[in-house]
C-alpha cells in the first residue's frame, strides 16, 4: 500500500471506521513505513489538542449592542445582574474607590472629634436634667402632633368643599343633558310652509312667523 | 407541532423583543468564537457578530423549519457574512492581538496548573497558525467539525457541498496540520 493511499484512510482508521481488511492493510503499512506511523501519532496528538482552543467569552456589552441595533431596546437585567455589575463597576471604578476612602476617613475622623464633646456632656447628665430633657421633649411632640390635627381637618375641610362643589356642577350637567329635547314635530311647525317662506326672506324668527300668519305687526310678540 | 426554536422565531416574527433577546443570549457567544476562529481578531469578530446579528433580524422571515434546523440556519448566515467580509478584506492575519490578552479571557479553569496552561496557550497558538496556513475550504471544514462539532450532514447543508466533499476536506486539513505539526516537533524537538 502506498504511503498517499494510507493518508487518505488514515483519518478513517484512526476512528476505526474501516472494514477489518482495511484496518489490517493500513496497520501492516505503518509498521513498515516510520513516516506514515509518525503521521498517525501526529494526527492522534491534534485530536486532543482541539480542546486547547480558546473559547471566548464576548464582551458583556455585546448582547446589549446587538439588541440596541435589531430590537432597538437593551437587555433585561435580573435583580442579581444588577447589583452585581454596579457592584463591579464600583470596585473596579478608581473615583468610587477614592470616594469610599474619603467617606470613610471623614468618618473616623469626626468620630474622633465629637467623641470627647459627647463623653463630656455625658459626665455632666444628672437624673432631674433627663427627666426634664424628657419633658421638654413630651411637650414638643404633643404640640406638633396638634399641628399635624389641625392641618389634617383643613385639608379635610378643603376636600369636602371642593368635593360638593364639583358633585353640584356634575349634577346640573346631567340635569342638563336630560333635559326633555325639542321632537321634531314641533320644529317642524315653527318652520313656515313654502309659500310663507317667500314672504319672509331669510327671516324665519317666531315674530315673523306669527307676523306673516296674523297679518298684523304690532310689535309685540317680539 | 413547532419546536422549541420555531416557537422563538414565531414569537421573534410576532415583535416578542424577549424571545429576541433570548436568541441573542443563546447564539451570541457561538456566532462571536465563530467569528474569531475565521478572523482570529477580537475586535473584527465582535463588528462581525453584531453585523450578523442584524443580518439574521432582518432575514428572520426566510428561516423555514422544514429547510434544517434554526442553528443550522443561524450559522449559514453567519458563514456567508463571514465569507463576504473575507472576500472584501481578502486577509486575515494569522494572529491577531496579543495572545496573553486573548488566553486571560478564555473561559476555562480546567488547567490551573501553569505548566498545564502553557502548554494549552502553546496548542492554542499553533492551531491558530496552523489554520491559517490552510486554504479556506480545509480552514473551513475544520472550524465547523472540530470547533464547531457540526455533523457531516450539517457542514455540507452550511457549506452547500455534498457530503464527501466535506469528509474529504476534514481528512485533508486534518493530514496537514499533523504534517505542520511534525515538521514543527522535528524543528524544535518538543511536543505540544
Amino acid at each position: 500500500m502506498e504511503c498517499r493511499a494510507t493518508e487518505e484512510r488514515l483519518d478513517e482508521y484512526i476512528a476505526s471506521s474501516l472494514p477489518a481488511e482495511e484496518m489490517e492493510e493500513i496497520s501492516r503499512h505503518l509498521g513498515g513505513c516510520a513516516n506514515c506511523s509518525l503521521l498517525s501519532k501526529e494526527l492522534q496528538t491534534l485530536q486532543s489538542m482541539w480542546d486547547c482552543y480558546p473559547v471566548l467569552e464576548p464582551d458583556e456589552s455585546l448582547v446589549d449592542r446587538i439588541l440596541l441595533r435589531t430590537s432597538g431596546r437593551p437587555r433585561t437585567r435580573s435583580l442579581q445582574e444588577r447589583l452585581q455589575s454596579i457592584l463591579k463597576y464600583s470596585l473596579l471604578n478608581p473615583r468610587f474607590a477614592a470616594g469610599a476612602v474619603l467617606a470613610t476617613a471623614f468618618v473616623l475622623v469626626s468620630c474622633g472629634l465629637l467623641l470627647p464633646r459627647i463623653a463630656e456632656q455625658y459626665s455632666e447628665l444628672s437624673l432631674k436634667s433627663v427627666a426634664s430633657f424628657m419633658d421638654r421633649s413630651v411637650h414638643r411632640l404633643y404640640g406638633e402632633a396638634l399641628k399635624i390635627n389641625e392641618a389634617r381637618s383643613e385639608w379635610q375641610a378643603r376636600f369636602t368643599f371642593y368635593k360638593n362643589t364639583t358633585w353640584n356642577k356634575l349634577r346640573s350637567v346631567v340635569e342638563r343633558i336630560e333635559a326633555p329635547v325639542e321632537r321634531p314635530s314641533e320644529l317642524e311647525e315653527r318652520i313656515p310652509p313654502d309659500n310663507e317662506r317667500s314672504k319672509l326672506g331669510d327671516d324665519w324668527s317666531v315674530a315673523a312667523i306669527r307676523k306673516s300668519r296674523t297679518g298684523s305687526n304690532t310689535g309685540d310678540e317680539v | 407541532m413547532l419546536s422549541g426554536d420555531e416557537k422563538l422565531v414565531e414569537r421573534c416574527l410576532h415583535g416578542d423583543e424577549a424571545a429576541w433577546e433570548l436568541v441573542v443570549k443563546a447564539y451570541g457567544k457561538r456566532i462571536y468564537n465563530l467569528s474569531y476562529r475565521y478572523t482570529n481578531r477580537t475586535d473584527v469578530s465582535e463588528d462581525l457578530t453584531q453585523d450578523i446579528f442584524v443580518r439574521i433580524y432582518r432575514n428572520l422571515r426566510s428561516y423555514r423549519a422544514e429547510a434544517g434546523s434554526f442553528q443550522s440556519w443561524i450559522l449559514k448566515v453567519a458563514r456567508n457574512l463571514i465569507i463576504d467580509h473575507y472576500r472584501q478584506s481578502r486577509r486575515y492575519p494569522q494572529t491577531g492581538g496579543s495572545d496573553l490578552l486573548e488566553e486571560i479571557r478564555i473561559s476555562d479553569d480546567r488547567a490551573p496548573d501553569p505548566q498545564r496552561c502553557a502548554e494549552r496557550v502553546e496548542a492554542s497558538k499553533f492551531l491558530r497558525e496552523g489554520l491559517g496556513t490552510l486554504s479556506p475550504e480545509l480552514r473551513e471544514a475544520l472550524i465547523l467539525r472540530e470547533l464547531e462539532g457540526l455533523s457531516y450532514s450539517d457542514i455540507a447543508e452550511i457549506c452547500q457541498v455534498p457530503e464527501g466533499t466535506v469528509k474529504s476536506r476534514i481528512n485533508r486539513g486534518r493530514i496537514e496540520l499533523a504534517k505542520l505539526l511534525m515538521k514543527r516537533s522535528a524543528r524544535t524537538g518538543m511536543k505540544v
